[in-house]
C-alpha cells in the first residue's frame, strides 16, 4: 500500500468520524454536550482539510496511484 | 390531622449526639436505634447528623455533609434532563403508543431490527432510553445480542485517526508535510481528551 492510500484511508476514518460527531451533536438536548460536539466537528473538519491537501500533493507524486 | 392524635415526631439524633432521654420516651434503646439506623443503610452512628422517629414509628435519618451520596449538582455537572424509558416491543407486539411518545415511528423501528438481524417475533422486551439508544431481549437467549455502541466506536476512531497521524509524521521525508501531521495529531490529541468523558460514560 502506498502512502497516499494510506492517508486515504485515514482521511476516510476522519471523515466517519465528524458525520458521528454531527449525529451526537444533533441528538444531545443538552446545551453543553451540544457544543462539545459542535466545537469537535469543527476540529476534524479543519484537520480533514489539511488532510485532504496532503493527499493532492501525494498523488502528485505518485501519479500512478491516482484514484485508490 | 391534629397533633393529639398522631403524635409529635421525636428527635433521636441532633447534631451527632444520641439524645438518650428522648430515646427513652420512645422506649427505644441503643440496640434498637443501631438496628433502625441499619434499615437506612447507615451502619456507622459517625455518619449520622440528625435523626428523627416519625409519629408512625419509621426512624428516619440526615447524614453529615460530608457523608451524603455525591449528586451532579455537586460536581458542577450539567446534565440532561432523563425521561423514563418506553418499552417499545412487549411479547412481540410494537407499542405504537410508546413509539410516537418518543417521536419514532414503526419504521424507524423496523429499520434498526433490520440493522442488528433481528426479527421482530422473536423480541420479548424492546426498551428505549432518552438518547434513542434501542435496547432489545431476545426469547433466545443463546443468542448474542450486539448493545448500542456508536460513541465507544466514535472514541476508538479518532484514537485509531490520531495514531495514524503521528506514523505519517515519523514516516514523511517533507518537513512542511511532518510539520502539518504533528499539527493535526496534536489537535487530534487534545479533542479526544475533551470528548472522553462525553463518549466513555
Amino acid at each position: 500500500m502506498t502512502v497516499g492510500s494510506q492517508v486515504k484511508q485515514t482521511l476516510a476514518g476522519l471523515k466517519g468520524v465528524r458525520a458521528t460527531l454531527k449525529i451526537c451533536a444533533a441528538q444531545s438536548e443538552e446545551e453543553d454536550s451540544k457544543t462539545v460536539f459542535t466545537d469537535a466537528t469543527g476540529i476534524t473538519e479543519s484537520v480533514s482539510k489539511d488532510l485532504e491537501e496532503r493527499v493532492k500533493v501525494l498523488e502528485f507524486q505518485e501519479p500512478q496511484y491516482k484514484g485508490h | 390531622m391534629p397533633e393529639w392524635i398522631n403524635g409529635k415526631p421525636t428527635t433521636l439524633i441532633k447534631q451527632g449526639k444520641v439524645m438518650e432521654e428522648n430515646l427513652a420516651q420512645v422506649r427505644l434503646n441503643g440496640e434498637e436505634l443501631l438496628r433502625e439506623l441499619r434499615a437506612k443503610d447507615v451502619f456507622r452512628l459517625a455518619d449520622v447528623e440528625f435523626a428523627i422517629m416519625e409519629p408512625t414509628g419509621a426512624v428516619n435519618v440526615m447524614l453529615k455533609a460530608d457523608k451524603k451520596p455525591l449528586t451532579p449538582h455537586d460536581i458542577g455537572k450539567q446534565v440532561s434532563p432523563q425521561t423514563e424509558p418506553q418499552t417499545v416491543i412487549l411479547d412481540g407486539n410494537v407499542m405504537d403508543e410508546s413509539l410516537a411518545n418518543m417521536g419514532l415511528n414503526k419504521n424507524w423501528l423496523e429499520t434498526q431490527l433490520a440493522g442488528i438481524g433481528v426479527s421482530l417475533d422473536n423480541v420479548f422486551i424492546g426498551q428505549i432510553d432518552t438518547t434513542g439508544d434501542l435496547y432489545i431481549d431476545l426469547y433466545d437467549d443463546a443468542i448474542q445480542m450486539p448493545q448500542p455502541k456508536v460513541k465507544e466506536l466514535l472514541y476508538a476512531n479518532l484514537e485509531k485517526c490520531q495514531a495514524d497521524l503521528l506514523t505519517y509524521a515519523l514516516e514523511t521525508k517533507d518537513k512542511g508535510a511532518k510539520a502539518m501531521y504533528d499539527k493535526n495529531s496534536e489537535k487530534l490529541e487534545q479533542l479526544i481528551k475533551i470528548l472522553k468523558p462525553y463518549l466513555l460514560r
